[in-house]
């Protein structure tokens, strides 16, 4: 890297010209990214979130094309569902989706909200447990956030003969942990952030003891950090930790585990945290940035390591001009985007992967192999990763071979996806 | 010679059976992880099990695959519950072979196909089905599996196809040699014998040269297969990148970490290069290949998948050898999608020859056991041969026998000809037992696992039984039948082993293993009196040493053979051809062997009173030469023999990493040491009366070979040897173990037979009867093979059950030490005798 290049430090005028920039490109980019907003949810990598559909049933398409809703298929659920949430004003009507004609057991999946992660979660679910095939009657239900109609629909639950609770989403896995962890009918949660560090769990016990089976939304931070040292960068010393200090969730569930490792392992990496303050964005997050890409010795002995915040996400443009040669990768693959507003690489826990794992520990519950009690908090074990090389940093950092091949999503140098979702999104080439 | 050729040619056959189908599943085994990498892949990025473009990808590989005829996913393996069989699972007829079974597991699995060595056969469901399943995982576990179907016969065929011309050949040459040894002799009259034998092992050694031209080629074209579908599987992976518009230059790293996988998992491959533009981008290679041919490429590189390999290495295409007839290396070179890169693989001919080493080891075994057999049985046939010629001038003939003046000459040529009658009843009663040492230890250990026997159990009771009859056996024998007495024990020998075959009860086995033991005990009695009646009429007969060598003989063929047809027949095969041979050696000795008469030589040195029991025990107990044959020669080189070789040596050779078969045949060294010094002493015993000597440098020998193979690491130690390379270190190691094995084996040759020859020319020996004092020494002689474990337990291991190597020595010196002791008593009693001689003749000249 020429030394000019190293010395440059963005001045007043330089920002401006540089957000000006940002915002052509961000308007220029807005149609790829409105494409992507519908194509993402298709393939279960988005979690922007979305309304409700006017019809559900047709949203939730499950692919592939043989797995198609089939006999009672999707639809509004019967009046033993509907009975006891007429009381409230406002409701969203219970969905039925039924993959065969006959069911022998039913699933209750609670969201708190309309959600595209949600979708794919549910749509994961569904898939998995036809393609395991258990014939199941699955009811969705959206509580809005109202816990009174969570108690309700949980009440009916119970009085319909459900085998088993799906809590999707942290909002409602933090209710069904108050509420209903000595309930009657077996709860797993799906998509939910990393329960030790909810302190929804002990973390030398491991497990609930009770009626909920936790999975968690993040890796484990020694997974983290081997991905990045022994898989990557072997020559990392130093991690500066970018959260939101808003976002209390993430700075218990990522931000406080990977320090806590940090200090106490013998990794031989440091860290520094940039606690941003969005009300003075540039003194709590591009100043400590320049200082940190200032020190740079070798290449690849440091990264910006971003973590999950909606707010962080929407100057990561800004986080990557201020990064200049240093990787910008985070922790969430929705991190990962099409085009300039994403970060390098992401290594995390996708929301279909964490779905797959909460489906198998709802199959051993069911089979009876598992109970909540006694299960571990299930943490995916190999990580999603997402690139995006348009976001590589110049110089000669290259992507490890296994991380190219295990990535589901990759974007190239233009920051198109040439593979999506798994797949090769450049098959006519 | 059908019998030798057709033994060849299985085991050539099965050697190849060991080597290609392992060289042909890895091949199998490469492309449908290739397949399974790719699905796996796929699941882990969320693609379900049901993805048609798996089941598109599966067809494809089955059609562009010669060796894989069909490929099924089965996505139902996680529906299942523990225990519960795969739909397919019952399919008849269809064996499941795994990718990480070892050479001998897949040989059990395998069906040799016999027929389809001699005539090509298309018939559909002439051939076993095999499947290989490999378990399809997505993050969470197991979601499928992948079902392969190799070819129908595929194992079979390659091998039928490289041998079917060697077979035809092989019978060709079995019909056309003995019409032209017939031919040869009826016009060269000069040196039948030598001609027939000399065409014999000429013929022997063709088939054996065809046979190891046909494994270099078969391993060959394996290896080469082998490489291929590996170099295939990386050109599918490593042109992703370029698929998706990557460079893998530019863009990528940790190649070398991926060629250092494949290397390690495919043991064989020496070398993986990434050639970009004519240079090395990526490497991987052994540490014995390291730095030879590129000054940047190490050995095992590791810890590469950073950025630390941002420079090229500095090696240019041409300067490697890359040619696919390179003399060292076995290429496979295959080009990107993005030709400027190429994949070469190399593959060192020295892995073909070290499998092909261990087929020509056990075809040179076996040729030197076909050989000892042949060389027998070739004389067995000569000898009913000139009988039958003989015969037909003497009918013809009206001269009285006595008025032949060849009278004499016939006698003994009659004698020499029951001597080689008589040498096949010995020789393959043993090899009856001998064919199942290889495996009999394990066999009984894995039979008797939790029944509250121990194998040691069994062959405890087998060298009691074995014991017990040898007094009783010697004493009958002075009075009866030798050939009843022979067919008696070849009944008992019989039906222990045929027993063996057909049950699993331990009790059972027990009482079958004593009969065999009886039976082998018996058998030895008959055969040894026999001969010492044979030595007796003619001195220039020496039936010891051709009972010693009988005995090595046969354990060296049967050990070598049975070794080699146990992987392809299995334990009860096995027991079923001894059975086989022990019928074989009963009909012959029915038909062929007769009692001989008592010769009035013999009854001279009779004596003339009743011989009772008692009257023999005595005898023998008050003589002090006997016992001193017993202590310090018998006893301690029995115990030696079975607790240092026997016990020690394959704990030794095994800590040393040696595998199973060549510490058999170390150990076999052993036997062909006795057999050369026990047939070179019968050529000079004429000029060798003195036995004591001979007994003497065995006792020397067997403590120099003793004290050679405990300072192995004094030897190792050596500045000369320590500078070596490791390598040349391992052959002078193995160099210390082959002379010690090879110098107690021609020593203990020294004793085995002259120790018999001593005992029973002593006075008392003449009194009690030859046939007695040999059976009583047998006996006493056993005790050595009793106590020789666990005097080895306590002298030479160490509480950890290791080989307290340097404790070989002491043991060394000690049997060293006995035979100075032997020789020096033997000196004193000269000595005794000298003065009372002197005396006698003093007191006689007094008298006089």
């Amino acid at each position: 890297m020429p030394s000019f290049t190293r010395l440059r430090q963005p001045t007043t005028t330089a920002i401006a010209v540089t957000k000006m920039k940002r915002f052509v490109k961000i308007a220029a980019s807005c149609f790829s990214m409105f494409i992507l907003i519908i194509f993402l949810p298709q393939t279960g990598y988005s979690s922007v979130q979305s309304e409700a559909p006017k019809s559900f049933c047709e949203h939730l398409d499950i692919t592939p094309a043989h797995l198609k809703v089939r006999g009672p298929g999707c639809r509004i659920a019967d009046s033993s569902w509907l009975a006891q949430l007429s009381n409230f004003k406002d409701f969203a009507e219970p969905i039925t989706v039924q993959t065969t004609p006959t069911a022998r057991s039913k699933v209750l999946i609670l969201s708190p909200k309309w959600s595209s992660a949600y979708d794919v979660a549910s749509k994961t679910i569904i898939e998995e447990f036809h393609s395991r095939g258990v014939t199941t009657e699955f009811i969705l239900f959206n509580y809005r956030g109202d816990t009174a109609q969570a108690k309700t629909i949980i009440k009916s639950a119970e009085e319909n003969g459900v085998d088993l609770i799906f809590s999707m989403g942290s909002a409602t896995t933090a209710f069904m942990t108050e509420y209903y962890k000595e309930g009657a009918i077996p709860v797993v949660s799906a998509c939910s952030k990393d329960p030790i560090a909810m302190n929804q769990i002990d973390a030398s016990v491991g497990m609930s003891q009770h009626n909920i089976a936790y999975t968690s939304l993040n890796i484990s931070v020694e997974t983290q950090v081997a991905y990045l040292k022994e898989k990557f960068l072997s020559g990392l010393n130093l991690i500066a930790i970018i959260y939101d200090r808003n976002n209390p969730s993430s700075i218990r569930t990522q931000v406080n585990p990977l320090k806590d490792y940090l200090d106490n392992s013998d990794t031989g990496i440091r860290f520094e945290l940039i606690e941003v303050d969005f009300s003075r964005i540039n003194k709590s997050l591009y100043q400590p940035m320049r200082r940190f890409v200032a020190h740079k010795g070798e290449e690849g002995d440091r990264v910006f390591l971003v973590t999950g915040s909606t707010e962080l996400f929407d100057v990561i443009e800004d986080i990557n001009v201020a990064a200049k040669d240093v990787p910008v990768l985070s922790v969430t693959p929705s991190h990962v985007m099409a085009g300039d507003h994403s970060v390098f690489m992401a290594i995390g826990v996708s929301f279909k992967t964490n779905a797959k794992l909460a489906a198998d520990y709802a199959f051993r519950i069911l089979k009876g192999q598992s109970h909540t009690q006694t299960l571990a908090v299930g943490v995916v074990s190999t990580p999603d990763i997402a690139i995006n090389f348009k976001r590589k940093p110049l110089g000669s950092i290259k992507v490890p071979f296994n991380f190219f091949e295990d990535a589901f999503f990759i974007f190239n140098y233009d920051g198109i996806a040439v593979r999506a979702d798994g797949k090769s999104a450049i098959a006519s080439h | 010679m059908g019998l030798s050729i057709g033994l060849l040619l299985f085991v050539g056959i099965g050697e190849s059976y060991r080597v290609s189908p392992m060289l042909l599943l890895t091949n199998i085994c490469n492309q449908a992880e290739l397949l399974k990498s790719s699905i796996d892949a796929n699941l882990k990025l969320g693609v379900p099990i049901e993805f048609q473009g798996f089941g598109l990808q599966a067809q494809k590989l089955a059609e562009q695959s010669e060796q894989i005829v069909r490929v099924d996913i089965d996505s139902n393996v996680r529906n299942r519950s523990t225990g519960e069989a795969a739909p397919n699972a019952g399919a008849t007829d269809t064996q499941n072979l795994s990718c990480s079974m070892g050479d001998k597991a897949l040989l059990r699995v395998l069906t040799i196909d016999w027929k389809g060595l001699a005539f090509e056969s298309n018939r559909p469901g002439h051939h076993s089905q095999y499947q290989i399943k490999l378990i399809l995982e997505d993050k969470i576990g197991p979601v499928g599996q992948l079902i392969i179907n190799p070819t129908p016969g595929i194992f079979n065929q390659v091998i039928n196809d490289q041998f079917r011309p060697v077979v035809i050949f092989s019978l060709l040459l079995i019909i056309f040699v003995p019409i032209g040894i017939a031919l040869a002799q009826h016009f060269v009259s000069l040196h039948p014998v030598r001609l027939q034998k000399t065409l014999y092992h000429l013929t022997f050694v063709v088939v054996g040269f065809f046979i190891i031209i046909n494994l270099i080629q078969l391993y060959a074209s394996g290896i080469k297969g082998q490489s291929f579908s590996l170099a295939n599987s990386l050109e599918a992976r490593l042109n992703a990148p370029f698929k998706l518009g990557f460079d893998i230059d530019r863009d990528l790293s940790g190649i070398d970490t991926l060629f250092q996988d494949y290397r390690l998992k495919n043991q064989d491959i020496s070398h993986i290069y990434l050639f970009h533009d004519g240079h090395v981008s990526a490497a991987s290679v052994t540490e014995q290949y390291a730095g030879e041919e590129c000054s940047g490429v190490r050995g095992d590189r590791r810890g590469s998948s950073g950025n630390s390999d941002n420079g090229k290495i500095d090696c240019s295409i041409s300067s490697l050898a890359y040619e696919t007839n390179n003399e060292d290396f076995i290429v496979t070179r295959l080009p990107l999608t993005n030709d400027s890169y190429q994949i070469v693989v190399k593959t060192p001919w020295e892995k073909v020859y070290d499998r092909l080493w261990d087929a020509t080891r056990n075809i040179l075994v076996l040729f030197i056991a076909s050989i000892l057999l042949s060389n027998m049985l070739l004389d067995v046939l000569l000898t009913v041969q000139g009988n039958v010629l003989k015969r037909k001038p003497k009918n013809g003939s009206k001269d009285s026998p006595k008025d032949n003046p060849e009278e004499i000459s016939i006698q003994s040529d009659g004698l020499s000809q029951s001597l080689k009658l008589i040498r096949p009843v010995f020789a393959l009663g043993v090899l009856m037992e001998a064919v199942n040492l290889s495996f009999l230890p394990a066999y009984f250990t894995r039979l008797f696992e939790g029944s509250g026997y121990s194998a040691s159990t069994v062959f405890g009771l087998y060298f009691m039984c074995f014991a017990a009859s040898l007094f009783p056996a010697g004493r009958w024998a002075e009075k009866h039948s030798l050939r009843n007495m022979m067919l008696a024990a070849l009944t008992l020998s019989v039906g222990g082993l045929v027993g063996l075959a057909f049950t699993d009860n331990p009790l059972v086995i027990l009482l079958l293993r004593a009969f065999a033991g009886f039976g082998q005990g018996v058998l030895f009695i008959a055969v040894q009196s026999y001969l010492l009646q044979l030595e007796s009429k003619d001195r220039s007969i020496r039936g010891t040493e051709q009972l010693v060598i009988g005995f090595n003989m046969s354990t060296i063929s049967g050990a070598a053979i049975g070794a080699l047809l146990m992987p392809m027949l299995g334990e009860q095969g096995v027991f079923m051809t001894g059975t086989l041979i022990g019928l074989s050696c009963f009909l012959y000795c029915a038909f062929v062997v007769k009692d001989l008469d008592i010769a009035p030589s013999i009854t001279k040195l009779e004596p003339l009173e009743n011989r009772g029991k008692g009257y023999s025990i005595q005898h023998l107990l008050t003589d002090i030469e006997f016992y001193k044959s017993i202590i310090l020669i018998g006893f301690p080189t029995k115990a030696l023999y079975v607790g240092v070789l026997i016990f020690t040596m394959p704990v030794l050779l095994k800590e040393a990493n040696f595998d199973t078969d060549v510490i058999g045949q170390i150990i076999v060294l052993y036997y062909l040491g006795v057999l050369g010094s026990t047939h070179l002493i019968s050529k000079f015993k004429s000029r060798l009366q003195q036995t004591e000597w001979i007994l003497f440098f065995g006792c020397i020998g067997s403590g120099a070979g003793l004290m050679l193979i405990g300072q192995q690491n004094w030897f190792l130690g050596l500045d000369v040897v320590s500078q070596l390379s490791d390598h040349a270190q391992n052959i002078v190691f193995i160099m210390v173990i082959l002379i010690g094995v090879l110098t107690i084996g021609v020593s203990h040759g020294f004793i085995h037979a002259p120790i018999i020859s001593h005992v029973v020319k002593s006075k008392k020996a003449t009194l009690v009867g030859k046939a007695t004092t040999g059976a009583a020494y047998r006996f006493l002689e056993r005790l050595g093979h009793v106590s020789g474990p666990a005097l080895a337990a306590i002298l030479l291991f160490n509480s950890d059950n290791s080989v307290r190597v340097e404790s070989l020595t002491t043991v060394g010196i000690g049997v060293t030490l006995l035979g100075i002791l032997f020789v020096g008593l033997n000196g004193l009693s000269w000595l005794y005798e000298l003065v009372r001689y002197n005396k006698m003749l003093h007191t006689g000249e007094k008298n006089a």
